[in-house]
């Protein structure tokens, strides 16, 4: 099964090899989708995680928390405001994810956060503000 | 057989009860059936309907005389300038306006408040005259609380608009969305064959005083368009290969409602207004039908690279290809993405249809017709003042 999710570092975490301890105990397949850390600063990564048996990801994001690096799975950082929303379409030109396509029999936008990448690009693009990410803030 | 009806045979079927209307989508899917002739005798209205952005939008509001009186020169609505120059307690509020602390709030939002019934802080200050001796005021209006509000659009429903991309490294945020660079996607707007310039290409029946539906509200046309063009190249089937046509719309605004206005922000643009707008075109003739029932792929626009200076074309592309997602430019498959909404261009045309059916959408012919030629030129900035 697989996963993305926001990996959020502190200053105090940022040096910990998060990400190798992942591979090579928890037997996660880990991709880097994205990542801002900036040095000595609090940071984010957009990480995919592969893996066989769910239950490891589970105990995977039980240690990333203890050891004080937060992991929230991107479908729940995307927002979308169904009722503002028109259909126009703006956003899901730019959405090469897959998580943003519009109907073309009803002309009317589907939203799967799980293919989501918080590349960001939806929420430029939105003409109404419909769409928020709180990705890197 | 004669096919044709005049303006009155068409009014006394929509007061009978029995005449026929139906929507430009619906036209262009009977026309797979029956030709022109055919069509001329089963239907008799075709209802159109488009919703985009419309940046030249404004309202004209008359706030009322307050006591003592003041002649209005600077004049904010929830801190977004509105213009005064217009006699003492009117203004004119433009759509694109940006307030001048944050760029993503402007005049659309002021007239999509005050169109929902919310209140808005005016404040306006003046010189103070013998005659209008106040020279400042602070006061909250509502759409209820002002005389008038007039929607009154300098430039609505273009006739056609190019489909946009972008060959440079960079992303561009542009009126026409955003553009991916190296190419990747195409933006286009306008809702094809429900649009309704593309239904009347040589406005037969669309001209000064034709009703519209315009923001929930009837209103008319009141003019043509700015930039009006009729010198632009048009396809096989009379319809213009780019931006062409355009109307001056106005409409009462405080009939209208948020469901067909709506405030926009473009990224690093600003502030445009989402407008619904649709006109019901009689099908007068056998000539009329083979225009309303014009189809996706019967209607061209050329794609231009807001990348480089002057918008170069790339290529001929009719609005089925558009509207299937894909397209081929530069030799590639290409995402090609709507910024107009389909699904409240449909919604807004099987509205008018209901409207036009029931007696409560009026059909005029025009009292003037549009302009038979005009074209449209740059701003010639060498030519200088005259000695």
């Amino acid at each position: 099964m697989k996963g993305k999710y926001v990996l959020g570092y502190s200053a105090e975490t940022a040096s910990e090899p998060i990400l190798w301890k992942l591979v090579k105990e928890y037997d996660i397949r880990v991709n880097i989708l994205r990542a801002e850390i900036s040095p000595g600063q609090e940071g984010n990564m957009l990480v995919e995680f592969d893996v066989d048996e769910e239950r490891k990801i589970q105990s995977a994001i039980a240690w990333i928390e203890s050891i004080g690096v937060s992991c929230v799975s991107v479908a729940k950082r995307l927002s979308w405001n169904e009722e503002a929303c028109v259909d126009c379409g703006a956003c899901a030109g730019v959405c090469f994810s897959g998580a943003i396509a519009m109907d073309r029999n009803s002309w009317k936008l589907e939203v799967d956060r799980d293919k989501c990448t918080a590349c960001g690009l939806c929420v430029k693009a939105c003409p109404f503000a419909c769409f928020l990410l709180d990705f890197g803030e | 057989m004669n096919t044709s009806k005049s303006w009155d045979e068409i009014n006394a079927k929509i007061a009978a009860g029995n005449a026929v209307v139906v929507t430009a989508e619906e036209a262009a899917a009977m026309s797979e059936e029956l030709p022109p002739k055919e069509l001329a005798k089963k239907i008799d209205v075709v209802t159109t309907g488009t919703f985009g952005a419309m940046c030249s939008s404004g309202m004209f509001i008359n706030f009322g005389h307050p006591e003592p009186p003041i002649r209005m020169e600077h004049i904010t609505l929830d801190g977004v300038n509105a213009y005064g120059g217009v006699a003492a307690v009117d203004a004119y509020i433009g759509a694109t306006e940006i307030h001048p602390d944050d760029p993503r709030f402007g005049g659309a939002h002021i007239i999509e408040r005050l169109i929902a019934g919310e209140e808005v802080l005016m404040r306006a200050s003046g010189k103070g005259t013998d005659c209008y001796p106040r020279k400042e005021i602070e006061t909250v209006i509502t759409k209820d609380r002002v005389n008038e509000m007039i929607l009154t659009n300098p430039r609505n429903a273009y006739q056609n608009y190019p489909a946009a991309t972008n060959t440079t490294t960079r992303t561009l945020h542009t009126y026409m969305g955003t553009l991916l660079p190296g190419a990747i996607n195409v933006n286009y707007s306008t809702s094809g064959c429900l649009s309704p310039l593309m239904n009347d290409p040589y406005f037969r029946t669309i001209g000064v005083g034709t009703p519209v539906f315009i923001g929930g509200a009837i209103g008319s046309i009141a003019w043509n368009g700015t930039q009006f063009n009729t010198e632009k190249p048009r396809n096989d089937r009379g319809v213009p290969l780019s931006n062409a046509a355009t109307l001056m719309l106005v409409g009462d605004a405080k009939k209208m409602s948020r469901e067909w206005v709506r405030a926009a922000y473009y990224e690093r643009y600003g502030t445009t207004l989402y407008l619904g707008v649709g006109i019901a075109i009689p099908v007068l003739d056998e000539d009329m039908a083979y225009h309303v029932s014009i189809r996706n792929s019967e209607i061209e626009t050329t794609v231009c690279d807001y990348g480089v200076d002057g918008h170069p074309a790339m290529r001929r592309i009719n609005y089925a290809d558009l509207m299937s997602g894909t397209i081929e430019l530069r030799g590639k498959k290409t995402r090609s993405s709507p910024l107009s909404s389909l699904r409240k261009a449909r919604e807004l045309a099987a509205e008018l249809k209901r409207l036009v059916a029931s007696g409560q959408f009026p059909l005029y012919a025009p009292v003037r017709q549009l302009p038979e030629r005009s074209s449209v030129r740059g701003l010639d900035i060498n030519a200088g003042r005259k000695a």
